[in-house]
């Protein structure tokens, strides 16, 4: 449940959710990218208003979300890793009455390189490799949307160090090719170290939004658990 | 290198079983490998190959149709009734189609949009369907069909009519499975349905179309089953969803969801074919012969699910380190 969520973001900008577990940061990007209906609300991309009712709407529009638990709805653990990361841009791959397989491989090949992610063969099944490298396989799927927004929902989640620090160092090559990002996250170091801004929920509103000259784990705290409810950017 | 031996042996062992089961059928029984045998063996595949592609379709994709006899037979005795009143091919053909359709349309509302489970919603069409094809015939085989039988008996040239069917019908599902995004989409839905629709898979669209699919062919099957038999039967099929669960099943498709494919599920449907006719030949009882395949289905089962968790067992590697 989430109630008077407004926020922006800008191309070539990170913009960071904090909040408590339960504070609707998932619900509402999952209502933004199309998942769950949402009651009454405009998304306006580069100023015109969209409508989206469903993911493929969302991805159609260049924006996309790698979801917050790869297990759940994330990865598809029988199939191959190629097949995956192929998933949400198969209209590039199976068109004019054929599937183009060479060109798949060769695609898919390319954003794993891109990515670094570690694979014995494009053919293994996902669920065979470790968790840091199925979530490189999921930012290559939407990666491989050429999308101009990306919704990050704890993208960090169960990986392990090496890994974490090889997916903040793709988000900030990401972010440097003019895309605009959104980062949901539990943790707050990973927060103030990657965004420009950050927003804070706090049971299903937004309870503040502080900019990097204002950033601080008490601060972010104290509107988390509804201490503080009013903007304070600081000297932004 | 070793592991895509591995990989392929396992892609072929389907079709190495296939053909070791032929040599022991040739072997065992005489008549086996007679010409007038293998031709009915053949006109009976038809059917059973028609339907383990429906429910290889809706498998995949975690689902399945144990309708598939009763509606079967609904659809044969509709057609075969046109086809007396009105002696058109074309009209019986469109009314079979149309049987397995509407109803399989009834089996999609159900299951793709009320997310009532496969099992139950089908199961009821099972007894539905039987119900209506009952009801209909008055509990009475319709006799002499007349020309109607060409379509499980014929031939064009040296092929039967049912074999250049299924040829054709082999052709199309291969295409749809292997070269559309409504295949592609199938191993996605099943192999975690949540994942698919993040990614902007259309799941409810594509379970219509499977079972669409699975509607046209169990109508195509139901023609060529009362043709073949010389009457319309309203009792007839009963049980044929297992054959096809079972083919489609041997043949590779996972039962859990996500994996399977066409050439195995024609391997599945032969062996199961071969084993019921060489078990006819030898004059098996029909009643042990329901034990094996009742057997069969849950050991092909049993098979793929202990085979899938071997895999998913994690190799702990222990490095030594030598001392310092």
């Amino acid at each position: 449940m989430f109630e008077d969520i407004s926020f922006y973001v800008r191309k070539g900008e990170i913009v960071g959710f904090a909040g408590l577990v339960g504070a609707g940061r998932t619900e509402t990007m999952r209502a933004v990218f199309g998942l769950d209906p949402h009651d009454s609300g405009v998304i306006r991309i580069e100023g015109k208003e969209t409508q989206i009712k469903s993911p493929s709407d969302s991805i159609e529009h260049k924006l996309v979300m790698l979801s917050e638990s790869r297990r759940d709805d994330g990865i598809v653990p029988v199939r191959s890793v190629m097949e995956n990361a192929s998933l949400a841009s198969l209209n590039q791959f199976i068109y004019g009455g054929y599937a183009h397989r060479a060109k798949e491989r060769s695609g898919v090949k390319e954003s794993f390189l891109k990515m670094n992610v570690k694979t014995p063969t494009l053919d293994t099944a996902i669920s065979s490799l470790s968790g840091g490298n199925q979530q490189k396989v999921l930012l290559s799927r939407w990666m491989l949307c050429n999308p101009d927004i990306m919704i990050l929902d704890e993208p960090t989640r169960g990986i392990d160090v090496g890994a974490k620090f090889e997916i903040y160092k793709l988000i900030t090559d990401i972010v440097k090719e003019n895309k605009a990002v959104i980062m949901v996250s539990s943790e707050l170091p990973e927060l103030i170290g990657m965004c420009d801004r950050i927003y804070i929920m706090c049971q299903g509103r937004i309870s503040g939004c502080i900019s990097k000259d204002a950033f601080s784990q008490e601060t972010i705290m104290k509107h988390a658990a509804g201490l503080v409810n009013e903007d304070s950017s600081g000297g932004a | 290198m070793k592991s895509k031996t591995s990989h392929y042996i396992q892609k072929l062992s389907i079709f190495i079983v296939l053909i070791v089961l032929f040599i022991v059928c040739s072997l065992i029984s005489p008549y086996f490998l007679q010409y007038s045998n293998l031709i009915n063996v053949t006109r009976q595949l038809c059917v059973g190959i028609l339907i383990a592609y429906g429910e290889m379709l809706l498998i995949i994709s975690g689902f399945l149709d144990l309708s598939v006899g009763s509606v079967l037979a609904l659809a044969g005795v509709f057609s075969v009734s046109v086809f007396k009143s009105t002696q058109s091919m074309i009209l019986a053909l469109i009314v079979a189609l149309l049987t397995g359709v509407i109803c399989n349309i009834i089996n999609a509302v159900f299951v793709g949009h009320f997310n009532v489970p496969a099992f139950i919603a089908t199961l009821g069409m099972q007894q539905a369907a039987r119900g209506l094809a009952l009801y209909f015939t008055g509990g009475q085989n319709i006799l002499q069909l007349g020309k109607f039988v060409k379509i499980g008996q014929g031939m064009i040239g040296p092929i039967p009519v049912p074999v250049i069917i299924v040829i054709g019908v082999t052709v199309v599902i291969w295409y749809l499975v292997n070269n559309t995004r409504y295949g592609r989409s199938l191993y996605a839905i099943g192999g975690s349905r949540p994942a698919a629709e993040a990614s902007g898979i259309n799941a409810k669209r594509s379970i219509y179309i499977s079972y669409i699919l699975n509607g046209l062919m169990v109508g195509l099957a139901g023609m060529i089953f009362m043709a073949r038999n010389n009457a319309g039967l309203p009792n007839g099929a009963v049980g044929y969803e297992m054959t096809g669960l079972t083919a489609a099943i041997v043949g590779g498709t996972s039962f859990t969801g996500g994996i399977g494919t066409v050439s195995g599920t024609i391997a599945g449907a032969f062996i199961i074919g071969f084993l019921e006719n060489v078990m006819n030949l030898l004059g098996v009882n029909s009643y042990i012969q329901q034990i094996i395949e009742g057997a069969i289905i849950v050991l092909a089962v049993a098979f793929d699910v202990v085979s899938k968790s071997k895999k998913s067992h994690k190799v702990i590697v222990v490095k030594e380190t030598k001392g310092k």
